[in-house]
C-alpha cells in the first residue's frame, strides 16, 4: 500500500490556532496493481473544528505544527486520525480531538463516495504572532484583489495553496497583511486592499513560490492569475477504498504507469505482453494468456472486433482516453465468458471536465489530436483521431520495385468520441469509435492481370452508451449496449491462376447489465445478463488454413486450383448469458461462489459454468488466494463454415485453477505469486473423417507459475518484474502423446523501471528474456511440379525450439512546461544492443538450405507531444 | 471474429523483408541437377485413357548418370499431407527407369473404374464426394537424382475425367529476345525476353473463362529479374559477363495440369 504523503499547506490564521487542509490534488496512480479506482474528485473540508490551544503551551507562548494521516470515509467522517510529525503530546492530542471532528464533503473515487488518506497538518500559532490585519484607514482608497493559482503546464487549480498579501516596506522585507487559502477552484480573494502597490506571495511545498507586485485600484477588483510550477512528484491522495480485488489475478495497468514505458511508443495496450502470464508474440494483437484458448480485448466490458491496427502497430483506441487495462490471465469472475484464455478490458477514463485540454501529438508511425472539455456542470466530452503515414515512409525507403507495386501503402486512422454526464447519482455515458486500415498492392507490369493485385481493407464503427445508477452503497445497476460493424476484405488477385480471399461482414451487438445488491453484513449479491448476438456474413476462397501445431510452411501456400475451397454464408449466433456472484466477506475470508450460464445459439449447447473464487488476508500484508472454475468459448467462425469447417462443432471448455498469495513487501513494493493449472478440453483439430474436416477431437492442459514484483508509482522510481514458468501442452487425436502448444514459452521474464529524474527528466528501461518458440522442423521437400513450389515434409510437430529471446529497451522523456501547455519529446531506442533475435526460420526456396530469421533490428524512434 | 491475421501477417513482413534475406541460391538460375517440371501428355484423360510422363529437367553436368522411379498414388491429399499416399493398396509402380513413363488407367492397366466400384463413394481431400463425371485427380510420383547428387521428389496431378471435352496441353511458338530476331546478346547486357503462346490452344476452365498460363523463368548463367509479384510472359534477362552460351528455360502452366517446356539458347557475344 502505498501512502502518498505530501505534507499540505500551513496555514497561518486570524486566530490563535490556525489549520491547514490538505491539498485535495488527485492522485497519480492508485497504491498498487488490481488496485484500480481514480481519484475523480479530491476531498472537501466543509466543517473545520478549531483546535483547543494546550493551556501550558499558551502560558509558555509556545508553538507547533502537528503532521498527521486523515483517513476519510465515503460519508465524510473523519474515520482515523495517525499522528506523523508530532509536536509534542499535549499539541499532538488537541490536534487529533479536534481532526475527529472534521467534516468532509468525501472523495470519489470512479465517480463514487470513497475512502482516502490524507496528510494534514494542524499548525499552534500565537495570536500575538500573527499579524493581524490591519483594516486600512477608512479614509483611505481600497479596492479588491482576487484571482486564481493553476499548475503550469497543466492548468489545474491548485486547492488550498496559502496566498499572502503584503505591503512593501521600502528595502526591508515585505509585511504580511493578510492571507488566505485558494478555494476548490484555486481562486483566491482579498477585500479592502489598500489602493497601490501589494506583493502576492504563494508559498506551498509542493510547488514553487511566487512572488509577484500587483497594482490594486481604488473601488476596483484586480484579478490575476498565477502559473505556479511544481516542484515535487508526490501526490497528496491515496486510495484507501480501493476497488476490492475480488479475482486470484487481475492485474491493473493505470495510463500513468505504462505510456513512457520503453519499446512501447507510448501506446498502453502494448505493454499488456509484459505482464505475467502473456506469451510473447510477434504481433501484439495476438494476446495469449496462459498458455492458450481465446482471449479477448474489451472496452468497458463489450468486445471489440480489432484491438490493433496492422497486425500491432498500434492500439485503434487513443491511450489518451484510457484510464487503466485490467488484465486477466484467468480463473475470472463470472461476468466474463466465452473465451478459455485471458481477458483484456480496457477502461475509458471520464473526459476532462475542469476545463479545456486537449494534445497534438506525433510519432514515427502517426498523428494524432484529441481535445475535451466540460459542455456544462455535469458533462464533459472528448474527441480523439490519429491517422498513420507508414505509406509515405515505406514509399521513400522500399526498393523502386517494391514500391512500385503499392497502389494504396498501408495507412490507418481511427476516431473515438466520448459524452458523459453526472447527474445525481446517475452516470450516462457514449462512447463512439471506428478504425479503418488499407492496403492495396498492384502488379501493373503483368498484362494478363488486369486485376492482379493483393489488398486489405478493414474497417470497424461502432457505438456504445451506458446508463450507471448507484442509490448508495446497497444498491447499483449498471446497463450498456454496444453495437460495432466490421468489414473485411483480404485478398484479390495476386497473379494466380484463380483468385484468392475473404470477404467477412460482420454485426456485433452487445447488451449487458448488473445489478449490485447489498443484501447482508458483508454479503453482496451481483446478477447480470451479458447477451451477444453475432451476425457474420463470409465469401472466400482460400487455400487451406495453417493450423495450430502444424508448423510454418514459411511461404504461400500451394496455389494449385484443386487445393482451393470456397465457401460462404451466413453465420447468426445469439449467446445469451446470466450469471451471479455472491460477494461473501466472512471476517478475513472473502469467498465468491458464482455461476455463469451461457446458451450458444448455433450449437444448441448450453453450458453452466461455476466458480469459485476465494481470498484469506492472513495478516495485514498478506493474502493468500485461490479460484477454480468452469470456462467455454465457442469454436472460431471460420471453423464453422462448411466447406472450409465444421457447421457442427461444439463448445470449447476449459477447467481453471489456480492458487497463490500476495505479499506487501515494503511500502508500494508488492509480490504475488501464482500457480495455475488448465485443462482445455474439445479442442478442434483436422479430423481423420474427411467428410467433417475438422472435429472436437483435441486436447490441452496448461501448467505454471506466475510472479509479479512490483514496485508502483512512488515520488521518482516504478517498474516492475514479471516471470512466468509455464508449460503448455496440446494433444490433436485422441490418445496421441502431447505435443508443446505453438506459443509454449517455459521462461518468459520482463524487467521494467522508470525513473523521474526531475520534474522535466525521467528515463526508463524495459529488458525481456523469453524462451525461444517451439518449432517443427522441416526434414525435406516435395517439388510440386504443376504450382513450380517445393512443398515441405515436417518433422514432428513442434519438436524442436528457436534460440532465446531477448531484447533491451530504452527511452528517454524530456518536458517543457509552459504556462498553458507542456511540451514533451521522447526519445526511444528498441533493441539498444542490437539482438538479432531469432523469429522463425528461413529457408531456401527448394528448403535445402535454412538460415535464422531475425527480428528487428536497433530502432530509435522519435515524438513529440504538446497538451494543454 | 475471423482470424485473418495468419494471412495478412504473412504478406507485410514479406513485403518489408523482400531486400534483406539470407544469402541462399536463386532459384532462378540452374546449378547442378534440377527438375523444372512434369509434363502429363496429354494432361487429363478419360478412366480408359493413358498418360506419358516426361520431367522436364536439366543437369549442369549433363555426362552424369541419372536415376527415376516413378509410382502412381490414386488417394493422395496432396501438398495438405506431404503427398502421402494414404493407402497402400491405391499405390502403383511405374513400369519405367527413365525420364518418361506411361501411366494406363484402363482396364489392362490400373482400372479406375473398377476400382471405383470396389471402395464405394470415394471422398477427396475437401470431404465432398468423387464421381467419374466430376473427374478428379491423381498423383504421379517421380524420385530422381543424379549421380553424387541428393535425390528429388517430385509430384505432379494428373486429371481423370469421364467426359467428352478433355484439357490439353498448352502450345508454344517460342521465347524471343524481344525486337531482335537472332538471341545474341552482350556480356552483362540486359534484353527482354518474351514467351509466345499458341493462342489456338488456350482451353477453357470449368467457370467459363479461359485459361490463365503461368510461366515459370530459368537460366544456367544469366539472371533472371521478373520483379515483384508472379513470374509474367515477358521477363529481363541480364547476360553473362562472359562470352558463351547461354540456356534459358520457360515452363508454361494452364493452372488446370497442363504444361510444356521452351529452351532458348542464348549466344553471348562482344
Amino acid at each position: 500500500m502505498r501512502l502518498l504523503c505530501i505534507p499540505c499547506a500551513l496555514l497561518l490564521g486570524l486566530t490563535a490556532a490556525a489549520w491547514a487542509q490538505s491539498p485535495p490534488e488527485p492522485a497519480a496512480a492508485p497504491a498498487s496493481e488490481a488496485q484500480g479506482p481514480v481519484l475523480t474528485r479530491p476531498p472537501e473540508l466543509t466543517t473545520f473544528v478549531e483546535a483547543t490551544y494546550p493551556p501550558e503551551a499558551m502560558a509558555q507562548k509556545q508553538t507547533g505544527v502537528v503532521g498527521m494521516e486523515l483517513t476519510i470515509q465515503p460519508d465524510g467522517s473523519t474515520a482515523e486520525v495517525v499522528v506523523i510529525e508530532s509536536a509534542g503530546a499535549a499539541f499532538d492530542a488537541a490536534a487529533i480531538a479536534a481532526a475527529q471532528q472534521f467534516v468532509w464533503r468525501p472523495a470519489e473515487l470512479d465517480g463514487k463516495p470513497g475512502a482516502v488518506r490524507i496528510a494534514y497538518r494542524y499548525a499552534f500559532t500565537l495570536k500575538e504572532e500573527v499579524k493581524i490585519v490591519e483594516k486600512p484607514p477608512e479614509a483611505l482608497p481600497s479596492g479588491v484583489l482576487e484571482g486564481e493559482l493553476l499548475e503550469r503546464g497543466t492548468r489545474k487549480p491548485l486547492i488550498a495553496v496559502l496566498v499572502k498579501l503584503a505591503r512593501s516596506a521600502g528595502e526591508g522585507p515585505a509585511v504580511v497583511e493578510n492571507e488566505t487559502i485558494t478555494d476548490a477552484q484555486g481562486r483566491f480573494k482579498f477585500e479592502n486592499v489598500p489602493a497601490g502597490e501589494v506583493i502576492v506571495r504563494v508559498e506551498d511545498e509542493v510547488f514553487a513560490t511566487v512572488e509577484d507586485m500587483e497594482i490594486v485600484k481604488a473601488n476596483e477588483a484586480t484579478d490575476v492569475r498565477y502559473y505556479v510550477e511544481r516542484e515535487k512528484f508526490e501526490d497528496s491522495v491515496q486510495v484507501v477504498g480501493k476497488r476490492a480485488r475480488k479475482e486470484v489475478v487481475r492485474r491493473t495497468l493505470e495510463i500513468q504507469e505504462i505510456r513512457t514505458i520503453p519499446g512501447t511508443q507510448g501506446d498502453a495496450l502494448k505493454v499488456v505482453q509484459n505482464l505475467p502470464g502473456a506469451a510473447r508474440t510477434l504481433f501484439s494483437d495476438q494476446i495469449v494468456l496462459r498458455g492458450g484458448g481465446q482471449s479477448q480485448a474489451y472496452l468497458d466490458q463489450h468486445a471489440i472486433p480489432l484491438a490493433f491496427h496492422f497486425g500491432g502497430l498500434r492500439s485503434t483506441v487513443s491511450s489518451a482516453l484510457i484510464e487503466s487495462i485490467d488484465v486477466y490471465p484467468g480463473n475470472y469472475g463470472a461476468e466474463f465468458g466465452r473465451v478459455n484464455g485471458g481477458i483484456v478490458d480496457v477502461r475509458l477514463r471520464r473526459p476532462a471536465i475542469d476545463g479545456w485540454h486537449g494534445y497534438i501529438e506525433v510519432d514515427v508511425f502517426d498523428a494524432g489530436a484529441l481535445i475535451e472539455g466540460p459542455i456544462n456542470e455535469d458533462w464533459s466530452f472528448a474527441v480523439a483521431a490519429r491517422r498513420s503515414y507508414i505509406d509515405a515512409i515505406l514509399l521513400n525507403v522500399l526498393p523502386d520495385e517494391v514500391r512500385q507495386t503499392f497502389r494504396t501503402a498501408p495507412r490507418y486512422y481511427d476516431a473515438q468520441v466520448l459524452v458523459e454526464g453526472h447527474i445525481g447519482k446517475h452516470v450516462l455515458k457514449t462512447t463512439l469509435y471506428g478504425s479503418s486500415d488499407q492496403l492495396r498492392i498492384i502488379f501493373d507490369e503483368n498484362p494478363e492481370q488486369e486485376d492482379g493485385g493483393f489488398g486489405l481493407q478493414q474497417e470497424w464503427i461502432g457505438g456504445r452508451v451506458e446508463w450507471r445508477y448507484r442509490k448508495d452503497d446497497t444498491f447499483e445497476n449498471s446497463l450498456s449496449a454496444s453495437y460495432t460493424a466490421t468489414v473485411t476484405d483480404l485478398g484479390g488477385n495476386p497473379g494466380l491462376a484463380v483468385p484468392v480471399g475473404i470477404d467477412v461482414t460482420q454485426h456485433l451487438l452487445t447488451l449487458r447489465d448488473e445489478l449490485s445488491m447489498k443484501i447482508g453484513d458483508g454479503l453482496r449479491l451481483r446478477l447480470g445478463t451479458d447477451t451477444i448476438a453475432d451476425i457474420t456474413t463470409v465469401t472466400g476462397r482460400l487455400p487451406p488454413l495453417q493450423r495450430e501445431g502444424e508448423g510454418d510452411r514459411d511461404g504461400p501456400p500451394s496455389l494449385f486450383e484443386s487445393s482451393f475451397s470456397s465457401f460462404g454464408g451466413e453465420l447468426t449466433q445469439i449467446t445469451p448469458a446470466l450469471y451471479a456472484i455472491l460477494e461473501a466477506q466472512l471476517g478475513p475470508v472473502l469467498v465468491l461462489p458464482g455461476v455463469r450460464m451461457d446458451y450458444y445459439g448455433l450449437s444448441g449447447e448450453v453450458l453452466v459454468q461455476p466458480r469459485l473464487t476465494a481470498r484469506w488476508k492472513v495478516h495485514p500484508k498478506t493474502v493468500i488466494k485461490a479460484g477454480v472454475g468452469l470456462f467455454g468459448e465457442p469454436p472460431q467462425a471460420q471453423d464453422l463454415l462448411e466447406g472450409i469447417g465444421n457447421p457442427d462443432l461444439q463448445i470449447l471448455s476449459s477447467w481453471q485453477y489456480s492458487a497463490g498469495f500476495e505479499q506487501t513487501i515494503a511500502e508500494g513494493l508488492t509480490l504475488d505469486v501464482t500457480g495455475f493449472y488448465k485443462t482445455l478440453n474439445n479442442l478442434v483439430t483436422r479430423s481423420e473423417d474427411r467428410a467433417e474436416l475438422l472435429a472436437n477431437q483435441g486436447e490441452g492442459r496448461v501448467y505454471g507459475m506466475e510472479v509479479l514484483l512490483r514496485q508502483t508509482v512512488t515520488s521518482r522510481l516504478y517498474g516492475w518484474i514479471a516471470y512466468t514458468l509455464m508449460r503448455s501442452e496440446r494433444r490433436d487425436q485422441p490418445g496421441d502423446p502431447y505435443r508443446i502448444f505453438d506459443l509454449d514459452q517455459t521462461h518468459n521474464v520482463t524487467l521494467v523501471a522508470q525513473y523521474k529524474f526531475t520534474p522535466t527528466w525521467e528515463a526508463g528501461v524495459r529488458w525481456r528474456y523469453v524462451t525461444g518458440n517451439p518449432n517443427t522442423p522441416i526434414i525435406g521437400a516435395n517439388f510440386d511440379a504443376d504450382t513450380n513450389q517445393h512443398v515441405p515434409v515436417f518433422g514432428a510437430s513442434n519438436s524442436t525450439r528457436l534460440g532465446a529471446f531477448h531484447q533491451l529497451d530504452l527511452r528517454v522523456d524530456k518536458h517543457w512546461i509552459f504556462d498553458t501547455w507542456r511540451l514533451t519529446t521522447y526519445l526511444e531506442v528498441q533493441n539498444a544492443y542490437n539482438r538479432q533475435n531469432p523469429e522463425g526460420i528461413e529457408y531456401q526456396y527448394d528448403y535445402a538450405a535454412s538460415a535464422p530469421q531475425a527480428g528487428l533490428p536497433i530502432i530509435p524512434s522519435l515524438g513529440i507531444r504538446g497538451a494543454f | 471474429m475471423l482470424t485473418l491475421r495468419c494471412l495478412f501477417c504473412v504478406c507485410l513482413p514479406a513485403l518489408l523483408t523482400l531486400a534483406c534475406g539470407p544469402d541462399f541460391d536463386d532459384e532462378k538460375r540452374i546449378e547442378g541437377y534440377r527438375v523444372l517440371g512434369i509434363q502429363a501428355d496429354p494432361p487429363e484423360v478419360s478412366p480408359d485413357g493413358q498418360m506419358t510422363l516426361t520431367v522436364f529437367e536439366h543437369d549442369t553436368e549433363p555426362d552424369r548418370t541419372r536415376t527415376y522411379a516413378w509410382d502412381v498414388c490414386l488417394l493422395n491429399p496432396g501438398d495438405i499431407g506431404g503427398f502421402e499416399c494414404l493407402d497402400e493398396r491405391l499405390e502403383f509402380p511405374l513400369d519405367s527407369t527413365g525420364p518418361t513413363a506411361t501411366v494406363d488407367f484402363g482396364p489392362d492397366g490400373l482400372n479406375v473404374r473398377a476400382l471405383f466400384e470396389t471402395f464405394g463413394p470415394v471422398r477427396g481431400i475437401d470431404g465432398r464426394e468423387i464421381t467419374l463425371e466430376d473427374g478428379f485427380e491423381v498423383y504421379a510420383h517421380l524420385v530422381s537424382s543424379a549421380e553424387g547428387g541428393r535425390e528429388v521428389s517430385t509430384y505432379k496431378r494428373l486429371r481423370i475425367r469421364d467426359a467428352e471435352s478433355l484439357n490439353r496441353n498448352p502450345t508454344v511458338v517460342g521465347v524471343e529476345v524481344t525486337g531482335q530476331t537472332e538471341p545474341t546478346v552482350k556480356p552483362g547486357q540486359t534484353v527482354e525476353l518474351t514467351m509466345v503462346v499458341d493462342e489456338t490452344t488456350r482451353d477453357v476452365r470449368p467457370d467459363g473463362n479461359p485459361e490463365v498460363y503461368t510461366y515459370s523463368w530459368f537460366a544456367v548463367e544469366g539472371g533472371i529479374e521478373d520483379g515483384f509479384g508472379p513470374p509474367t510472359a515477358i521477363i529481363d534477362y541480364t547476360a553473362p559477363k562472359e562470352v558463351g552460351e547461354d540456356l534459358v528455360f520457360v515452363v508454361v502452366r494452364d493452372g488446370q495440369g497442363g504444361s510444356v517446356l521452351e529452351t532458348l539458347t542464348i549466344t553471348v557475344a562482344e
